[in-house]
This record gives structure tokens, C-alpha cells and sequence, in this order.
């Protein structure tokens, strides 16, 4: 067993730099700034949210796994996002229906007029 | 060192056009690809895609691949023909999840040239859930690691590995930990290692962003009369006061007791009415006694009485 590992973590507060992004050939310096262009990555002063990381790296997986242009890789992670943002929507309402009490007796306890 | 059936692994006759060969790999990266997948095991099988789409979209390798013959059979043992010639320099590995590393049998026909970036190792993910106390509290876990390293005759190998990795406090599901040079190894160094958390579900706790919900059981007369009530977090227990004429459904807001961050969350405490059972004769007395003493129809909304 080793001693523990700190990495970056990958969010809004840690910035990361555009070397950092380009520098694993993901993309090039003209494709970070198309994404951003995109709406897919946004800079923060000089840097880049370290969340950018994942968002770069998953977009050029995209990009080059399923040969689309960065247009479709756009809407692709945007399709993404909004699927994730509802999957989370979806477990917190199931969450809650669990929390509350369900009364089903069912079609016997009924007493229609 | 397994042979590997490109054709079968895209499902395709030996005498599929260039234009077949695409379409198939497109279908399959559609059905495969490890970031729109459903598949179990869609990371591997998109990899041996990707690596059979490197063989057959480039026509000198794949000619080269064509000259071993179609007697061979998936899986078989196979040593590359004595004086094998194959192709060099490789294709740029564009379609290559990831910078991957090659199978064997891809590297004895065509050297480790395709690899994107051959001389950095390929970066790799792995998942890990932890509790929702380890992400409050920040904690070090262990992380268990199968990655491919090269034997002392260059042989890939699969070896087992476990790093401890520290958690920040306040980390949130679906976050991502950068581990510099905990990837697969590489001539000039190895590549990342991308951790991505998710958190346990809680048996009492409920995480909405940063927020946390509890539920508090409370009685009939706690509810009406107001009470002190000992309330778990994640830091510990706390006194809340409930107001009286409390009802079922209503929240109460412990600020800055959810999960750290800038801000740091809130824990709402989710007040539920339960009612003690009515199996003895006075406590059904006790309910007839309300019944009878309190002026009380929670319908009366309804106009039906």
C-alpha cells in the first residue's frame, strides 16, 4: 500500500490553464477555442474551470469515436447533460415518494356512491 | 498471443467494401461508444472495435492483415509468419478510444506506431462509491486497478494495483479526481488516471446538490405543542426546536449543516406526523376522547360532510 494520492479535483473552483487542455492531444489550441465558441467550455480569467478537463476529454472521446464534427459533438453533450440532469431529477423524486406514506388499499376498500 | 478476428468483430465479410467497413464501425460506435452506451461492457468491446477500425480503414494495413489468410480462427495461438513484413508507422490511431494500448497481436503485425501520441501512456477512468460520511468528511480510500504493463519481454500483462486516494471534503456524484501519472504506462511516461465518485445511497440521509433531507418521525403532541427535538448531521447531533402546530410535510432548515462547499449546503429536517397505534383500550379511549372533545374535520375543505 502506498501513501495517499491527492489529485486535482475536477470542478468550478480549481482552474486549470490552456496548456493543460491542449496539452494532452485532445484537441488543438483552434479546437479549445471553437469549443468555447460552443458554449461547450467557458474560461475563467486567464484559466479554465477544472471541470473543463472532463468536458474536453469526453468531448474529443466523442469526437473521434463516433467521427462527428464539433457541431454534433455539441448537441451530443448537451443531449448528455440534460439526460444526466434528469436521471438525477428522477432519483430524487423516487427518493421522496419513498419518504412519504402511500396509502393504496386498493379497489376492495373503495365505497363509490 | 491471441489472434483477433477484425472482420467478426465488426461483423463483417472478409470481402466488405471501405464503405461497409465505415458504416459498420459507425453503427457500432453509435451502440458502443462508453459515453452513450447502456451496454455492460461497452468500454472493452468499444476498444477491440476500435482497434479492428484501425486495421481495416487503412488499406495497407489492412491488406497486410488480409496476407496471414483466412484460415485463422478468433482466439487462436498465433505467431506472426517468419520474415512477417507488415505496415509501418501505423495510422495515427484517430479512431482509438483513448490513445489505448494495442493487443499484442496488433503490435506484432504493426509495431506500437499507431498508437496516438505513442509515447504517453493512455489515461484511464475508474469509478469508486463511497459514503456519503466520506464525502462530507473527506476520507482516503483505496482504489483497485487492473492496467496492462509490460512484462520483461515487453508482453503485455494485466496486473492488479491499489492506490489510496484522497477524497476531498464536500465532493459532489459524478465528480471527477485527476490522478496524475496513475494511468497506463508509457516511453515517455504514463497517462492519467480519472477517478469518478458517486456516493452510496444513505439509509437516512437524502443529497439533493449539496443540500441534505432527513425525515423526523414525530408525535401528535410534539406536533401541536412544540417540542425539542435531538436531530442527527453528518457533524453530529443537534437540538432543533420544532414549533408548535406542526404538520406533516413542513421543513425545517438547519443552515450550512449540508454537505461543505462554497457555500456549503443546508440539511432540512422533514417533519412526519405518526400517529401511536390505537391496540389498547386506552389508548382507543385517548382517541375517542379527541374525537369527541375536538372540534376537528380535516375534510371539512372537501364540502361533503
Amino acid at each position: 500500500m502506498n501513501d495517499a494520492l491527492k489529485g486535482i479535483l475536477l470542478d468550478e473552483l480549481e482552474v486549470v490553464s490552456r496548456a493543460d487542455l491542449c496539452g494532452k492531444g485532445w484537441v488543438t489550441s483552434e479546437e479549445l477555442d471553437l469549443l468555447a465558441t460552443l458554449g461547450i467550455v467557458r474560461q475563467r480569467g486567464d484559466g479554465y474551470p477544472a471541470v473543463c478537463l472532463s468536458i474536453v476529454r469526453r468531448a474529443a472521446r466523442l469526437k473521434r469515436g463516433l467521427e462527428a464534427d464539433w457541431e454534433s459533438v455539441a448537441i451530443i453533450m448537451d443531449l448528455l447533460q440534460e439526460i444526466e440532469m434528469l436521471k438525477n431529477e428522477l432519483r430524487g423524486l423516487r427518493a421522496r415518494e419513498r419518504e412519504g406514506l402511500t396509502l393504496d388499499d386498493g379497489p376492495d376498500s373503495l365505497r363509490g356512491e | 498471443m491471441r489472434y483477433r478476428d477484425y472482420y467478426r468483430i465488426m461483423g463483417l465479410e472478409r470481402t466488405a467494401s471501405a464503405e461497409d467497413i465505415k458504416r459498420a464501425y459507425r453503427k457500432l460506435a453509435r451502440r458502443y461508444h462508453p459515453d452513450v452506451s447502456k451496454e455492460s461492457g461497452a468500454e472493452e468491446r468499444f476498444k477491440e472495435i476500435g482497434e479492428a477500425y484501425e486495421v481495416l480503414r487503412d488499406p495497407e494495413k489492412r491488406a497486410a492483415y488480409d496476407r496471414l489468410g483466412s484460415q485463422w480462427q478468433a482466439q487462436q495461438d498465433f505467431t506472426p509468419p517468419p520474415g512477417w513484413h507488415g505496415t509501418t508507422g501505423g495510422g495515427g490511431g484517430a479512431h482509438v478510444f483513448e490513445g489505448q494500448e494495442f493487443s499484442d497481436f496488433f503490435e506484432s503485425l504493426f509495431g506500437g506506431g499507431g498508437r496516438r501520441g505513442a509515447a504517453r501512456g493512455a489515461d484511464e477512468s475508474a469509478h469508486l462509491t463511497i459514503t456519503l460520511e466520506d464525502a462530507f468528511h473527506g476520507a482516503t480510500k483505496p482504489v483497485r486497478l487492473t492496467l496492462p504493463q509490460r512484462d520483461t519481454q515487453g508482453r503485455l500483462v494485466p496486473e492488479q494495483r491499489t492506490l489510496n486516494v484522497r477524497i476531498p471534503k464536500g465532493i459532489q456524484p459524478g465528480q471527477q479526481i485527476r490522478l496524475s501519472g496513475q494511468g497506463n504506462p508509457g516511453r515517455a511516461g504514463a497517462g492519467d488516471l480519472y477517478l469518478e465518485i458517486a456516493i452510496a445511497p444513505h439509509p437516512l440521509y437524502r443529497l439533493d446538490g449539496r443540500d441534505l433531507y432527513l425525515t423526523a418521525p414525530v408525535s401528535p403532541w410534539e406536533a401541536a405543542l412544540g417540542a425539542r427535538l435531538k436531530v442527527p448531521t453528518l457533524a453530529g447531533t443537534v437540538e432543533v426546536r420544532l414549533p408548535e402546530g406542526s404538520q406533516s410535510g413542513q421543513k425545517l432548515r438547519l443552515k450550512g449543516r449540508g454537505m461543505p462547499g462554497t457555500p456549503p449546503g443546508d440539511q432540512y429536517v422533514l417533519i412526519e406526523i405518526v400517529n401511536p397505534k390505537a391496540d389498547s383500550e386506552k389508548a382507543r379511549e385517548l382517541y375517542r376522547a379527541m374525537a369527541r372533545d375536538l372540534a376537528f374535520d380535516p375534510r371539512a375543505h372537501w364540502g361533503t360532510a
